[in-house]
């Protein structure tokens, strides 16, 4: 497989994981190079058997835990609800509810532990199968249902008491 | 739990352009490459590395030095110089790594200073890329694949070199022998029909035995089997026996500590010649030595050594002292 294209295939997921884990377009840019210089470097060991796009998500998750392991590693646990100051005056009223959904998402995402987040951000944001997720985080496809079941009914609990 | 409704999350798009993902890839590869220039310039600098004592000029002999004394370094502070074989003063072999193997002593001395030289040069490579490529962590990586091939190439010559010392303790191999009077004169007998007949002698009465020492009668007797390992064994003539340097006692034939005692007295190595008469008097009246040996008639007295005389219609070499009593 050429670089190229595992890199087109790969960029919007990778960069929409890391921005999700880190809330830090920035941080997550840089990352991602990151991942993409490994998957770059690691290219020739890639056997195909999960799809390219699995295999930089499994690189993205990696190279996040170093990172937070070693920076911030805040960025692993559950964070408290942060307020942020409404600027939705200058905006038109749609775009204005469906910027403060997504920050509501995002916020409500940073109050979950690092696996909960990583397995949501895999499920409903990646649409990977239990199997594929399994392979990434190291689980049996049974755990990840249930898994998945608790962080959503924990992201729920969180959305409606804050949202 | 499938029933559960999945979470609307946002749709995420990079928006950023790939210049720096590409400069990244870029100086990677000019980086893996300077370090693959260095890395070979290094290995051709360890390869050559034992020369650096007949180099005059400083620098070139400083960089030449660096990788073989750290090789030096940890070999000789593991290994010391307790297992050298030591005679009269003087290192039998010269090396002061494994001396009882060459297969050893060339993995110590020729692939370590190889690797070690790699690894620096290499490293030097590295620490010259982009930070952000070749990071620490990378870095690490790297140091600790250089560490694992030269803890390897260690362990091989140390295994090599423990089976190398086992084998010379058994007396294993095709001998060439190097016999020694009690004056330190050393000469080697080759192959050939000479060599052949020593080792034959060497071996016909071979055998494990328990006899008490007599230290003063030992001369020594070096021999280097199949060509790649060395010992140097203490022979009795005497009382016919030779002791390993692992102190393993062997009784050896009459014919072998012969040819020793002839050596010592006469100063010639003629295998078959017989205790009653000496190879000065036999060469001296130009007759035929034993075993088919003689030496062109009129040749009486003076230096021999080097001689060609003639066995069963071929050439050999008598080996002799020169301007020795015998000749």
């Amino acid at each position: 497989m050429k670089f190229a294209a595992a890199y087109e295939q790969c960029k919007d997921s990778v960069y929409g994981y890391l921005v999700y884990m880190t809330r830090d377009a920035l941080l997550a840019e840089d990352l991602s190079q990151e991942v993409f210089l490994r998957m770059y470097l690691h290219l020739d060991k890639f056997r195909g058997e999960a799809s390219v796009r699995t295999w930089g998500l499994r690189i993205a998750r990696n190279v996040f835990l170093s990172y937070a392991k070693k920076k911030q590693p805040v960025l692993l646990e559950e964070q408290e609800w942060e307020q942020l100051p409404d600027d939705s005056q200058n905006r038109p009223e749609e775009e204005a509810l469906k910027k403060e959904k997504a920050e509501g998402i995002r916020r409500c995402l940073m109050c979950l532990s690092e696996q909960e987040r990583t397995i949501l951000l895999l499920r409903d944001f990646q649409e990977l199968s239990y199997e594929e997720i399994g392979g990434i985080m190291g689980y049996t496809p049974e755990v990840v249902k249930s898994r998945i079941y608790r962080a959503r009914r924990k992201f729920r609990r969180i959305y409606e008491s804050k949202g | 739990m499938e029933a559960q409704e999945k979470i609307e999350i946002p749709e995420i798009t990079y928006q950023g352009d790939d210049k720096k993902l590409k400069e990244r890839i870029f100086k990677f590869k000019a980086g893996s490459f300077r370090i693959a220039i260095f890395t070979i310039v290094g290995f051709v600098m360890g390869a050559y590395s034992h020369i650096y004592v007949s180099i005059g000029f400083f620098p070139v002999k400083l960089i030449l030095a660096i990788p073989y004394k750290v090789s030096e370094a940890i070999y000789v502070s593991v290994i010391g110089t307790d297992g050298v074989p030591w005679q009269e003063g003087e290192y039998l072999f010269s090396t002061v790594f494994f001396p009882h193997s060459h297969i050893a002593t060339f993995l110590a001395e020729i692939c370590t200073a190889i690797l070690i030289s790699g690894a620096v040069y290499g490293a030097l490579a590295y620490f010259t890329g982009d930070k952000r490529v070749f990071t620490m962590q990378r870095f690490v990586k790297f140091g600790a694949l250089w560490c694992g091939a030269i803890l390897l190439t260690i362990g091989g010559a140390y295994l090599v070199n423990a089976k190398a010392v086992y084998d010379n303790e058994h007396l294993r191999g095709e001998p060439h022998f190097t016999v020694y009077d009690s004056r330190g004169n050393g000469r080697g007998v080759g192959g050939g029909e000479t060599g052949q007949r020593m080792k034959e002698y060497f071996y016909s009465e071979l055998a494990e035995a328990d006899i008490y020492r007599d230290y003063e009668e030992e001369l020594p007797l070096g021999i280097v089997f199949n060509d790649v390992r060395c010992c140097v064994c203490r022979v009795n003539y005497e009382k016919m026996y030779l002791v390993t340097e692992q102190g393993k006692l062997y009784h050896i034939s009459e014919e072998f500590a012969q040819i020793i005692r002839q050596y010592e007295e006469e100063g010639v190595i003629l295998p078959g010649l017989p205790q009653s008469e000496s190879a000065a008097e036999i060469i001296g009246r130009g007759e035929a030595l034993p075993g088919g040996c003689r030496i062109p008639a009129g040749r009486q007295g003076g230096t021999f050594f080097g001689e060609n005389i003639t066995r069963h219609g071929q050439k050999v070499l008598a080996l002799g002292r020169t301007g020795g009593t015998a000749g």
